[in-house]
């Protein structure tokens, strides 16, 4: 017996993030999913952006196969981390979120951060309920990233070039970078960073603020 | 690997068809996999294989047809092929594009042996 059926194979994961998402905007919180390679920086960058952004204010889910070491840095900040090990999984899903969110005491936050699984493929293709995807691209990693795993920097609102202290030291063709960006999405900002130099950080921060006023009017 | 992930949200979606129909057992799967969520063919059924053993979807066929990326341009709204890693509108030149088609992992079909009664 053949039966058609047309289902989105992703609806359950995709229904808990709207869930998810719809928590987050009922509290004007506004939730940020951060990708990238493993040691891109988004630890220490996060680190001190609640700090910035004042920790109160602030929640961070970090997600890992393992240890709690990303949360015991985080913590460091002041604000609420749940470390989520996600045991073999390679990226958060929406449902590890959901779970996270039950552990937080969303009152009086305005910024709810998801640091991801550090991978460069997975966790672009999992709707976690975030209002806005930022990916972060380091100086180490080399010049051709944005090329070679490019829906990891389409679906994202915001790309962040981190360890540009490191410019003067590494052959990086920023020119390229753009270049590829160009390509494949111009809508968002391009970011370059330092969060051992400071560089571009009140940028970052002047986007998020942004964001969330976005956010709360919509 | 997501691949795993999605053979297991497969998987689920599979077995709640052949508990509806009251199928005894899934004899073949097919899915339209959209370019965007970047499956590796193999891997998928290689994933399939290991999450459908010793349930009613074990040596199931499974099809996957690929849906190229179809795109929209949120700036002068053309339509257009994604051609690849590049996703810049003919048009304008922009790179800021809705995904129209393409985009998703669809459950197309399932084939079900069912017990028929008189």
């Amino acid at each position: 017996m053949k039966i058609k059926v047309i289902q989105n194979v992703l609806q359950t994961n995709d229904a808990v993030a709207e869930q998810n998402r719809q928590i987050a905007s009922a509290k004007e919180i506004l939730m940020v999913n951060i990708m990238s390679a493993p040691g891109s920086g988004k630890t220490t960058l996060l680190v001190k952006t609640l700090v910035a952004l004042g920790p109160s204010r602030c929640a961070v889910l970090v997600g890992d196969l393992q240890t709690s070491r990303d949360a015991e840095r985080l913590c460091t900040s002041g604000a609420q981390v749940i470390q989520i090990n996600t045991g073999r999984g390679c990226h958060l899903s929406a449902s590890e979120v959901a779970k996270g969110l039950e552990e937080i005491k969303l009152e009086g936050l305005s910024y709810l951060f998801i640091e991801n699984v550090g991978n460069m493929v997975c966790p672009a293709s999992f709707d976690l309920g975030e209002h806005r995807r930022v990916s972060l691209l380091s100086m180490p990693e080399g010049d051709d990233k944005v090329a070679k795993y490019w829906t990891l920097f389409q679906t994202a609102d915001a790309i962040l070039l981190s360890k540009k202290d490191l410019a003067g030291i590494l052959d990086f063709d920023i020119e390229r970078v753009k270049n590829d960006l160009a390509r494949i999405n111009t809508r968002a900002p391009f970011i370059e960073m330092s969060s051992k130099s400071g560089e571009g950080f009140e940028v970052w921060l002047s986007w998020l603020k942004e964001q969330h006023g976005q956010m709360k009017n919509s | 690997m997501h691949e795993l992930a999605i053979a297991e949200a497969i998987l689920q979606q599979v077995l709640s068809l052949a508990e509806q129909h009251q199928a005894q057992k899934i004899q073949e799967v097919e899915l339209l996999v959209g370019e965007m969520r970047q499956v590796v063919p193999e891997a998928l059924e290689t994933a399939f294989d290991a999450v459908t053993r010793g349930t009613l979807a074990q040596g199931a066929k499974l099809t996957q047809i690929h849906e190229c990326l179809q795109l929209q341009c949120r700036q002068c709204g053309q339509s257009f092929p994604a051609r690849q890693q590049d996703l810049q509108c003919p048009g304008c030149g922009q790179a800021d594009v809705k995904i129209t088609g393409g985009r998703d992992i669809i459950l197309k079909s399932v084939i079900l042996d069912r017990e028929e009664t008189g």
